[in-house]
C-alpha cells in the first residue's frame, strides 16, 4: 500500500483495528492509550450487562467493557486472541474488550464514507462511518457515542 | 345496495384478495378495516377493478407537509399507465415501479458487511456503485411474526437485491420475477396510508403488492415499519 501522505484538502487519520465477530473495527488511534493480553479481569456485581468488570493498570484501576454486547453482538468466550484495548476519553480510562486486534491502518479523509442510518437502533450512532479497503469493510467506531457521559461515570464508580 | 348484489362474484373476488393480503400482511390481532372499507361503496359503480381513485379525488387537500401528502392516494408515477418490476419475498410477490427501481444485483452473502445493531431485518452494507448500501432483508420487515417464523434461513432464501432510492437502499429478496404494464385503473390504491405507508397499493391480476419507493426509503431510515418498533426495547 502506498504511503499516504496528509494533505490541507485530503487530511489523514490513523485507526487501531480490530475484530469483533470476524468483522475489522478501527478507533481512531489518538484516542487508544494501550493494548493488553492475558489481564485478570475482576468481575463487579452490580454493573451494567456490558461491563466485563475491572482491571489493575499499573495501580490504576480501569473498567473493561464488553464491546460485543454493547454492539449488540453475541458474547464470546476470550481467547488467546482476545485483547483489551485501552482507550482514554477526556478523564475517563476504559478497556474495550475485542475479539483481536489487527494493525494501525491510515485513511484519507476521501476513504471515509458516512454510514447510512437504518431504523432507530441506538447502535447506529456508534458508528463514525465506513471505509472500503481492498474489499473489506472498515467500520470505524465513534467512540464519544460509544459510552454516555452517565455510563462512564456509573462504569468508573461501580467499584 | 341492490345493485351489490348483481355483483356477489366480483365482490367476494375483492374481499378475497384483502384476505390474501391481510393473511401475507398483518398479524391476525391487528386486523382493521383500512383494506375493505371504500371498495363496499364503490364496487356498484365500477364494478370491474374499481380505482379508489374516485375517492382521493373527494377528500380535502391535505394541508401539511407533501410528506405526508405523498403517501395518501396513488404517487405521482402513477398518473398514466406504468411499468414495475415484480420480485418474491418470502411468498409475497411485491412489485417495484421501473421508474423508481436503481438496479438489480446478485445477492452474495459474503459481499455484505453486517453492522453492529439490533435490527434483524438490516443485513449489512453491500458496495453497490462505489458507495455502502445498507441492504435490508426485505420479508423479515414485510411479514407478520407468524410467517416469519416459517421463512428459511436468508443464506439459502436470499438470491437478489433489488435497489431503489436512487441506489441508497437494496432490497435483498427471494427472486426477482418479470416486468409488468400496468394502468393506474388495475391497481387498488390504499387511499389513507398511515400505516404501513410503503404500501401503494394491490393489483389482482398478478396479486401483488406495489410498493412505494420513497415511502420505503423513510421507513428504512426512520425505522416506523410497525414491526421494527420492537426491536429497540432493549435499549
Amino acid at each position: 500500500m502506498e504511503e499516504k501522505q496528509s494533505n490541507a484538502n485530503d487530511p489523514v487519520s490513523e485507526w487501531v483495528t480490530f475484530y469483533l465477530a470476524e468483522e475489522k473495527y478501527g478507533i481512531n488511534v489518538m484516542l487508544v492509550r494501550e493494548v493488553l493480553k492475558n489481564t485478570e479481569i475482576a468481575p463487579v456485581p452490580g454493573s451494567p450487562r456490558f461491563v466485563l468488570g475491572i482491571i489493575n493498570l499499573r495501580g490504576n484501576v480501569v473498567t473493561v467493557v464488553d464491546t460485543r454486547t454493547r454492539f449488540g453482538l453475541p458474547s464470546k468466550e476470550e481467547d488467546d486472541n482476545s485483547r483489551i484495548v485501552v482507550i482514554e476519553m477526556g478523564e475517563h480510562v476504559l478497556g474495550m474488550m475485542v475479539d483481536s486486534v489487527a494493525e494501525v491502518m491510515t485513511l484519507r479523509q476521501s476513504e471515509i464514507e458516512f454510514a447510512p442510518n437504518v431504523g432507530n437502533d441506538d447502535s447506529a450512532k456508534y458508528i463514525q462511518g465506513v471505509s472500503n479497503q481492498e474489499n473489506e469493510l472498515v467500520i470505524l467506531v465513534a467512540l464519544d457515542s460509544l459510552f454516555t457521559q452517565d455510563e462512564l461515570l456509573k462504569g468508573v464508580s461501580a467499584h | 345496495m341492490s345493485d351489490r348484489r348483481k355483483y356477489p362474484d366480483l365482490v367476494a373476488q375483492k374481499d378475497a384478495l384483502s384476505l390474501y393480503f391481510d393473511a401475507l400482511l398483518r398479524e391476525e390481532a391487528q386486523l382493521e378495516p383500512e383494506w375493505a372499507e371504500p371498495t363496499v361503496e364503490i364496487v356498484p359503480q365500477l364494478p370491474v377493478l374499481a380505482p379508489p381513485v374516485l375517492q382521493t379525488l373527494q377528500m380535502p387537500e391535505p394541508e401539511l407537509a407533501t410528506a405526508v401528502s405523498q403517501e395518501d392516494g396513488p404517487p405521482a408515477w402513477a398518473d398514466s399507465n406504468f411499468q414495475a418490476l415484480l420480485f418474491k419475498v418470502g411468498g409475497l410477490t411485491l412489485a417495484v415501479p421501473l421508474i423508481e427501481l436503481s438496479g438489480i444485483q446478485e445477492w452474495h452473502g459474503e459481499q455484505v458487511t453486517p453492522m453492529p445493531g439490533r435490527i434483524s431485518w438490516y443485513l449489512g452494507l453491500m458496495q453497490y456503485r462505489g458507495r455502502s448500501v445498507p441492504v435490508i432483508d426485505t420479508a423479515e420487515l414485510v411479514l407478520p411474526t407468524d410467517r416469519l417464523q416459517r421463512l428459511e434461513a436468508a443464506a439459502t432464501r436470499l438470491n437478489r437485491v433489488v435497489f431503489i432510492d436512487d441506489g441508497r437502499w437494496g432490497l435483498a429478496c427471494d427472486e426477482v420475477a418479470e416486468v409488468i404494464s400496468l394502468e393506474p385503473e388495475q391497481v387498488r390504491w390504499r387511499s389513507n396510508r398511515t400505516k404501513r405507508g410503503w404500501l401503494a397499493g394491490t393489483v389482482i391480476e398478478q396479486m401483488c403488492a406495489i410498493i412505494d419507493p420513497p415511502a420505503f426509503a423513510r421507513m428504512l431510515a426512520t425505522g416506523m415499519a410497525d414491526d421494527a418498533e420492537d426491536e429497540t426495547t432493549d435499549a
